[in-house]
């Protein structure tokens, strides 16, 4: 933690009594795990002429990935300016002087809940709609174009560009020999894609888990965009499809609703309705395998932060843990299966 | 008396997720203990089979670099070598040993031999397989 709850609150305090122009106070200030990338904490902050639930996310000592607090920022209003649900954002301290760190307000959304990663049928009987509305909201991101804004604050990486930043953080972080990940890489190597269409804003984390819905069953955010960067919109359906957002449902050749939501098809239908694009079945195995090869990468840069004594967040044992040793079997069982 | 260590790690994640975690809500504390809860439960069961996987997996492994043939004399040297000092070696150490002589074995193969490179991918196939861990429970 970067500063104790008092110290947090007369920064939060202060902060908002600018952005408002009034003495505001600070009330129930917790910490919830919104995340494992960020420090994410709810307050409800109380003025004389109004008060409001807000968010602050602000980075951590350590973490899962090294993002930055401006892109997400930027892609999170890029998407509220465009009505994608997602939570108003309201202030960046990209400098970190403000929040302790750097980071961002945003206004709190209510009422929903995400679903967790070994709940089984989260959705229910709104599996459906709830399904047909997200994949149209990511088809409606990725029908965006690009600006000289968003070209400004995100990355650019159509595959190869993204491969070659995953391939350097196994680099940096893998701590023990990572036959599967390596072999994984020759072949995301030998067989890169062109891009399937025209740079498109990126999520990069979107997945069953990663949203909040209401007890109706109605979208009502998509959160965490920490890892969003222009690029190849196949690589957000890829991760969506993942087996491990699944729920259990969803086995390694990649049968089984996706994220518990919706077959396949009837997910890709949704978003080619929203986005204008056409799925490419083309790529669609190298963006399967390299979700995977993502997918390990991350969890093996968690390992390392715990291994060096830089986290204690039990988030990171975890995703060190469970995860590798799914996107593991999953990558070496696809690496066989492709003959390759 | 005697724990073994899936039984004490099993009290442990029980006593997390059943007295800890309720105690403490649907806090950031909270989640903290659940998820320590599923470590815990998780290494339960990853304890029970861990040295047997690891005695196999390193024979296994073993076997199929001996029995690899490389067409690349500092390969195979550099195999030879390395088989030579893995016997020396603890069971951890060896595994870390063996399995950086196959990264090198596998990306080898993959450009210059086919059957070997299968060989390779079946075994890691097989070896993930075998660590992949169930999704943690609290039903015995």
């Amino acid at each position: 933690m970067l500063d104790g709850l008092e110290g947090l609150e007369g920064r939060l305090a202060s902060l908002v009594s600018e952005l408002w122009d009034e003495h505001v106070v600070i009330r129930n200030l917790f910490r919830f795990h919104g995340g494992a990338g960020r420090e994410t904490w709810r307050f409800c902050a109380e003025g004389v002429r109004r008060s409001a639930w807000l968010v602050m996310r602000r980075d951590p000592v350590s973490s899962l990935i090294r993002t930055s607090r401006t892109a997400e920022f930027h892609a999170l209003a890029r998407a509220h300016a465009a009505g994608l649900p997602v939570p108003e954002p309201l202030f960046l301290d990209a400098a970190g002087e403000r929040l302790g760190s750097p980071g961002f307000l945003m206004r709190c959304v209510d009422g929903g809940r995400a679903a967790g990663l070994f709940e089984a049928d989260p959705y229910g009987v709104n599996a459906r709609p709830l399904g047909t509305e997200v994949f149209g909201a990511l088809g409606r991101l990725h029908a965006l174009a690009p600006a000289e804004d968003d070209r400004a604050a995100l990355p650019f990486q159509p595959p190869a560009e993204r491969l070659a930043h995953w391939a350097a953080e196994l680099d940096v972080h893998a701590r023990h020999p990572q036959p599967i990940a390596r072999a994984a890489l020759r072949w995301l190597i030998a067989h890169c894609p062109d891009p399937s269409g025209p740079p498109a804003l990126v999520h990069g984390d979107f997945r069953s888990g990663n949203f909040l819905f209401s007890p109706e069953g109605r979208l009502l955010a998509l959160l965490d965009w920490e890892m969003a960067h222009l690029g190849d919109p196949m690589e957000d359906l890829a991760w969506a499809a993942d087996p491990l957002w699944s729920h259990g449902e969803r086995d390694l050749h990649g049968q089984g609703r996706v994220g518990a939501l919706l077959p396949l098809p009837e997910a890709v239908a949704a978003w080619e309705a929203a986005s204008g694009r056409r799925f490419d079945e083309a790529s669609w195995t190298w963006w399967r395998l390299f979700a995977g090869f993502q997918g390990l990468v991350i969890w093996l840069t968690s390992g390392f932060e715990v291994a060096s004594m830089r986290a204690v967040d039990p988030v990171l044992v975890f995703s060190a843990y469970y995860p590798y040793r799914f996107h593991n079997h999953q990558v070496a069982a696809m690496l066989d299966s492709l003959g390759a | 008396m005697n724990i073994p260590p899936e039984d004490l790690l099993r009290t442990l994640a029980l006593g997390q997720a059943l007295v800890v975690s309720p105690a403490l809500g649907e806090s950031y504390a909270g989640k903290t203990a659940q998820t320590i809860a599923a470590i815990l439960l998780l290494a339960a069961s990853d304890v029970v089979t861990l040295a047997e996987r690891r005695m196999a997996a390193g024979a296994r492994l073993a076997a199929l670099l001996a029995a690899a043939d490389p067409d690349d004399i500092t390969l195979r040297a550099d195999l030879a070598e390395l088989l030579a000092r893995a016997s020396a070696m603890t069971l951890d150490e060896r595994l870390e040993h063996l399995f950086s002589g196959l990264e090198a074995l596998h990306a080898w193969a993959d450009a210059h031999d086919p059957a070997l490179a299968k060989a390779c991918r079946a075994f890691l196939k097989d070896y993930a397989a075998a660590e992949r861990l169930d999704p943690p429970t609290l039903a015995t």
